[in-house]
């Protein structure tokens, strides 16, 4: 969904911009050097800390966000056997708690809780979401944080909907999510600038909603 | 939803930064259902004032407003357009059961119950009629006006209708229904404790016309949002979320006894 709110984007901010969108599941590559050394302009989609707190560091130093595409909750995944209690984290030994490699984990550090940074939690890194539930399966993390709309998805693909679930009603908070640039490309305040007239254009004729109608129709159906 | 871009080359640039427009929340209800949304009851109804303190204190609350249906025939449909982001009052149907496939079960995310309310069975007064399970009222029609969700009616183990034991007669209104009871053509009518009530004391039918004690079964009432809209979950969370504080506290319960108190004072005056 969001690659095509990108591409439509790039077509209405841009009036010639030839560009390639490339996958590179290698998220923590994304960042650092494809972004930083200026070997690609932008990458998406990026959840922005909070950066008026101190959990955001270099992902707010570093970057330029566009305009939010969407917005969304992160949730905490469980085995429904075993829900862990996102409460008394400390009482006992440490959760064990699976993000996927790469990906942001400033959502550990807001709200009220400073899992990583007092050390309440050990994080663990799987190459994506699908490996971190696969952890979460064999009982090697307790607990696993994902978007929702991408924990639900995976849980579908992987057939685990009656073994996991999200804890109800106990997000770890909501996220808006953006293209990225990184402050050390030169163009990053333009690019971005660029992009943000595009995703504007988008919401005032309606494409942007049509896009996820579309999307959000066959998300829904399908669960 | 994964993916790069590379610019191989940038085209004209023009100075000048981006304006951010952060609008509100807008939410859509429709007046004429005292107490519970209507301008003229205070704080415009039980249920408006529950959303608009449930949206205060909910998380990274937003500005919102709310607006007022003029028109009752278009529903709720600028929700399902997103012309409007929230509304309410919005009855749940059993969806898990629903066989509307186009209906509010598809369109709509519905938000945590708001308010539970109890569907009563009205009787003619001068009636010898008992209501203790659900087998007493088969052979009977009962009377509910047209546009009510009427699927507590054939819910699992009921099936009044699938199995045509009870004859259900939809007029346009609630009087209507009181009306045909009052006549004779209809042997009950079924609609929720306060529309009923409301409607007996309106048209001074308290001594002819009576509710059983024992509910015909309960409806839970929303808030809604599309399916379809970009912060559908984030903005039913907020909502959920403001609610359950309103709950843990005494504001909710707070809320709901002033209001029933204004309700009840006013059908004795």
């Amino acid at each position: 969904m969001l690659a095509e709110v990108m591409t439509a984007a790039i077509s209405a901010g841009f009036d010639e911009w030839p560009y390639e969108i490339f996958r590179i599941n290698d998220w923590g590559s994304h960042l650092d050097p494809l972004l930083s050394k200026q070997l690609m302009d932008v990458s998406f989609p990026w959840p922005k800390p909070d950066c008026r707190g101190s959990s955001g560091g270099q992902y707010c130093e570093g970057l330029v966000y566009s305009e939010p595409m969407f917005e969304l909750l992160m949730q905490v995944f469980v085995r429904r056997s075993d829900p862990v209690s996102l409460v008394n984290l400390s009482s006992s030994r440490k959760a064990l708690v699976c993000r996927p490699a790469g990906r942001m984990t400033f959502m550990l550090d807001q709200g009220g809780r400073n899992w990583l940074r007092d050390k309440e939690i050990e994080l663990v890194q799987a190459p994506s979401v699908a490996g971190c539930f696969d952890l979460l399966m064999k009982a090697e993390v307790d607990f696993v944080v994902a978007n929702e709309f991408t924990g639900r998805e995976v849980l579908r693909r992987r057939s685990f909907k009656d073994e996991i679930a999200a804890v109800a009603n106990a997000p770890l908070g909501i996220v808006t999510l953006h293209a990225v640039a990184s402050n050390e490309n030169p163009q990053a305040k333009q690019t971005i600038r660029f992009l943000n007239k595009g995703l504007q254009h988008l919401r005032r004729s309606g494409e942007y909603q049509e896009i996820v109608d579309r999307h959000l129709a066959q998300v829904w159906a399908g669960l | 939803m994964k993916g790069l871009l590379r610019a191989a080359a940038i085209g004209l640039l023009v100075a000048g930064s981006v304006k951010t427009v952060e609008a509100d929340v807008t939410i859509l209800t429709m007046s004429g259902r005292p107490p519970f949304a209507d301008t003229d009851w205070p704080q415009k109804g039980m249920f408006t004032e529950l959303v608009t303190a449930a949206m205060t204190v909910g998380p990274d609350p937003e500005p919102f407003h709310i607006d007022w249906q003029g028109d009752p025939t278009s529903g709720f449909r600028s929700v399902t357009e997103k012309t409007h982001d929230l509304g309410y009052p919005v009855p749940r149907p059993l969806c898990e059961l629903s066989r509307d496939k186009g209906g509010p079960c598809v369109a709509f995310h519905f938000s945590d119950p708001v308010m539970e309310l109890v569907n009563l069975v009205f009787v003619r007064a001068d009636n010898d009629f008992e209501f203790n399970s659900d087998a007493d009222l088969e052979g009977r029609s009962l009377c509910r006006p047209k546009g009510f969700y009427i699927d507590d009616l054939d819910r699992p183990g009921r099936e009044w209708l699938t199995r045509g034991v009870v004859t259900l007669v939809q007029p346009e209104m609630p009087m209507d229904c009181f009306k045909m009871l009052v006549a004779g053509e209809v042997d009950l009518v079924s609609v929720n404790e306060f529309l009923g009530v409301q409607q007996l004391f309106d048209a001074q039918l308290t001594e002819m016309v009576l509710p059983l004690p024992r509910p015909l079964s309960t409806q839970s009432w929303h808030v809604v949002v599309s399916k379809t809209h970009s912060r559908a979950t984030t903005l039913l969370y907020r909502f959920n979320a403001g609610l359950a504080k309103l709950k843990q506290t005494d504001a909710y319960a707070e809320i709901i006894s002033r209001h029933l108190t204004i309700y009840w004072d006013r059908l004795k005056g």
